[in-house]
């Protein structure tokens, strides 16, 4: 009698814990603000006309991981498009507005390439994110002049349930200002740039 | 008594999975590339110099990637390509790196070159798989592994680069493994743009192997 008694206790805890893996098809959004990233403007712009390419995969960019049924997102379009905004202001002279009239010689255009995240085993361990930007400079023809593919990484112990929201903010804090800094100084850096007409 | 003890059992195993498995977080190694000396051996015309170098040791395959990939139909191919001629840059598109010389517009649906996208799904990474109670923790393990091997994956793919005067481009191409049967005697292609003087050319090196 005290052995059934166990049985239908442990049963019906199974049955329910089995119920909560089921029915949890949650999404977590783990929502991004426009993160303070501050890139040095020097007086030694890239003197071509340029105009800024921002795409709806850009706008639309996010980090996503489908784990137990359960969908984890943390978009990051927004801040793509703020800062690639204020990074092309930062390194050429000549950047045409939107809507502007006329089309300028060249065209820029920010893809995102990969956005992944690795974890570590547990919440003490690091967790890195990793961002991918693949840089195009093309002709207002549409062919290719330069490309550069830059990443940016953010890293930092994954957290718990309590913490895990606020350290995955900062990782994407650091990856973003990490890709900005490194596309900052890959086109400063480009000699093809520089020696562009 | 004997619920109790049984309790107490299972407590242990999984503070000693959880134990075991939090000190074992995968790391994965970079790649070291061609020497200098070795890319300087072979500088052509057009002051290009490339080697590609496929993995095939299991060894290889644990430093590098975690999962042997040759048992999961990739061929994962290091290539380094510098420029050596002076004032001109070179444009390296990812999407045109090849096996032989087949022209790209002319291949099969079948693209033997993968995104490192691609090749991770191929290879079956997903997250992690949900047993007893007791596995939770090497679920963990297996969930934190699955994604280390797949930031890797495309952290180290070959990416399209502008390569100055001086400068090279290196990274992983993935092709199919049962394109690549003959390893060892393909060439790897790819086509350089000089955007600057309006030409255009397909360069080809063979496959080698690391001493």
């Amino acid at each position: 009698m005290v052995r059934r008694q166990h049985f239908i206790r442990y049963a019906s805890l199974s049955v329910l814990a089995l119920s909560f893996l089921f029915m949890g098809a949650c999404t977590h959004v783990y929502q991004q603000p426009i993160h303070n990233i501050s890139l040095h403007s020097t007086g030694d712009k890239i003197n071509i006309p340029v105009r800024l390419e921002i795409t709806d995969d850009l706008r639309n960019a996010k980090w996503e991981k489908h784990y137990m049924g359960d969908t984890f997102v943390m978009p990051l379009g927004e801040n793509l498009v703020h800062h690639s905004t204020n990074l092309v202001r930062a390194v050429f002279s000549e950047v045409a507005a939107p809507g502007a009239g006329g089309e300028p010689r060249y065209v820029l255009t920010p893809k995102v390439v990969f956005v992944e995240q690795s974890f570590g085993v547990s919440a003490f361990s690091e967790a890195k994110l990793s961002i991918g930007m693949e840089w195009k400079l093309a002709k207002s023809t549409g062919e290719p002049v330069w490309v550069e593919t830059v990443r940016g990484e953010g890293t930092g112990k994954a957290g718990n349930a309590f913490t895990g929201k606020e350290k995955m903010k900062e990782r994407a804090e650091q990856a973003l200002r990490n890709l900005f800094e490194n596309s900052q100084r890959a086109m400063l850096t480009s000699n093809l740039l520089r020696n562009l007409k | 008594m004997e619920g109790r003890k049984a309790r107490v059992f299972v407590l242990a195993v999984c503070m000693a999975t959880l134990g075991i498995t939090s000190c074992s977080t995968m790391t994965l190694k970079q790649y070291p590339g061609p020497s200098p000396q070795e890319l300087q051996s072979s500088v052509s015309d057009d002051g290009i110099s490339a080697i590609a170098y496929p993995l095939k040791s299991e060894e290889e395959f644990k430093d590098y990637f975690g999962v042997n990939l040759t048992q999961k139909g990739i061929l994962a191919v290091h290539l380094t390509v510098a420029n050596n001629k002076p004032n001109v840059s070179y444009l390296i598109r990812a999407e045109s790196i090849r096996l032989g010389q087949q022209d790209v517009i002319s291949r099969t649906t079948n693209d033997p070159s993968m995104r490192a996208t691609k090749a991770a799904n191929a290879i079956g990474i997903t997250g992690g798989v949900l047993g007893s109670p007791v596995l939770i923790a090497v679920a963990a393990q297996q969930l934190s592994n699955s994604t280390i091997i797949k930031e890797n994956f495309e952290s180290k793919e070959f990416r399209s680069k502008t390569i100055d005067t001086g400068q090279k481009a290196s990274g992983f191409v993935y092709f199919k493994s049962e394109d690549a049967s003959k390893i060892g005697s393909v060439d790897v292609c790819f086509d350089v743009i000089d955007s600057i003087n309006n030409k255009s050319f397909t360069y080809c090196t063979p496959m080698g192997s690391r001493r």
